[in-house]
């Protein structure tokens, strides 16, 4: 059962560095902040597959609660924060 | 019934990772911003979903398993509000959608 | 559209605190985990804490002149709406995968405007939500009743203009209606160029 579980977290940290390419290369800002809260997410799931292979899920749960949290209320910050657009020529 | 419960758990956690690793490729394939948030929004959380699903069935009825019912109802309600105001705050930003490349014909 | 007067009953009118009650309490032992009397107190006391601060929200308006909570949703309704949302959160999952995985890739993304007879301001977040959750759709504004949603496909945006979802969300609200009038004055967008409106169905 642990082979599964590390080569689950293997494919899953795949699935992670994906967006990091969206993270860098986008056009817009969105897209960057769009492949971040991918990023979070996947995060997420791999920090409570490592409490499964550590035996403390009862721990790693409640760092993923926080994480997920904070992912989601980071996320709505930043959508606050591109409040106005880049050139102000109409 | 542990072997069941095994069972579910594993092609649970296995549909989800295949999920997520698609929103990841879709994040990265599809041609715009607007189109990027359908692959965020619906085939990650539908991937998260699963995931966390297949690692309650796993723990069995247990504190662990009610903590991660807790963060599916989190993230089921969250993500879809997340990627709303990030879509939202495009468009207010002037953030023109991609319309495809189709020549003028007029459809139907 | 009908506003409820204030019920009767007591279970109506402390419906909403009694549930917030129910929820915080199930929180809270689902956090603590730990059946200990001074466990208990402690939970007690943040609870009350909690329904103290949020009770001041309640007087807080959404929008003009439609105070929070004036209708009341229904709720075995809204627990068999929950169970329909499960299954178009799977079913969009496949659909945008499918799509995304597709060679070629077939979407044709156009931007729908359409106005929807929803009886308040919850019924209207809660359709937003369900139309982010449900194929091929995103919702990306929402200025008063009118709804500018995101669709990948000519197939969804069909789907979401037909007003199914829309009726299911109204009767939420203890409300008789039929799918074909919920949604009116749509108007699709789907070059970049000029914009090709098309009324009614």
């Amino acid at each position: 059962m642990d082979i599964f579980f590390v080569s689950l977290a293997l494919v899953l940290s795949i699935a992670l560095l994906i967006p990091f390419y969206r993270v860098y290369k986008g056009p817009t800002v969105f897209d960057r902040l769009l492949g971040a809260a991918a990023v979070g997410g996947k995060t997420m799931t791999i920090i409570l597959l490592f409490g499964l292979i550590y035996d403390r899920l009862d721990m790693f749960i409640d760092i993923s609660l926080g994480y997920a949290i904070l992912n989601f209320v980071g996320v709505i910050a930043m959508a606050k924060y591109f409040r106005s657009p880049p050139r102000s020529s109409k | 019934m542990s072997f069941l419960q095994d069972a579910v758990a594993v092609i649970l956690m296995l549909s989800g990772t295949f999920f997520m690793l698609v929103g990841s490729i879709g994040i990265c394939r599809l041609p715009d911003f607007y189109t990027r948030t359908h692959a965020a929004s619906k085939v990650d959380t539908l991937g998260i979903l699963l995931f966390l699903s297949g690692l309650a069935v796993f723990e069995g009825f247990s504190q662990s398993a009610a903590k991660l019912l807790l963060i599916i109802v989190f993230v089921a309600l969250t993500n879809p509000v997340a990627t709303h105001a990030l879509a939202r705050r495009a468009l207010l930003f002037g953030l023109k959608p991609w319309y495809g490349h189709k020549d003028e014909k007029e459809e139907r | 559209m009908n506003k409820t007067t204030v019920p009767s009953s007591f279970w109506m009118r402390y419906r909403g605190l009694i549930l917030q009650a129910l929820l915080l309490t199930a929180l809270w032992l689902i956090l603590s985990g730990r059946l200990v009397p001074i466990f208990f107190l402690w939970g007690f006391l943040s609870i009350a804490l909690v329904m103290w601060l949020s009770h001041k929200l309640h007087g807080i308006p959404l929008a003009e002149n439609e105070p929070c909570g004036a209708t009341r949703i229904n709720i075995p309704r809204l627990s068999v709406y929950l169970l329909w949302l499960v299954g178009e959160i799977v079913k969009s999952g496949v659909y945008v995968a499918y799509v995304v995985l597709h060679p070629k890739m077939p979407i044709q993304p156009m931007i729908v405007r359409f106005t929807s007879k929803q009886p308040n301001v919850l019924a209207r977040v809660i359709l937003g939500n369900s139309i982010t959750l449900t194929p091929g759709t995103l919702t990306l504004d929402i200025d008063g009743s009118r709804f500018t949603v995101h669709a990948l496909t000519r197939y969804t945006e069909e789907g979401l203009v037909s007003g199914d979802m829309e009726a299911r969300v109204a009767r939420l609200y203890m409300q008789e209606c039929n799918a074909a009038d919920m949604c009116c004055d749509i108007e699709l967008i789907t070059s970049g160029r000029g914009r090709r409106g098309r009324r009614g169905k």
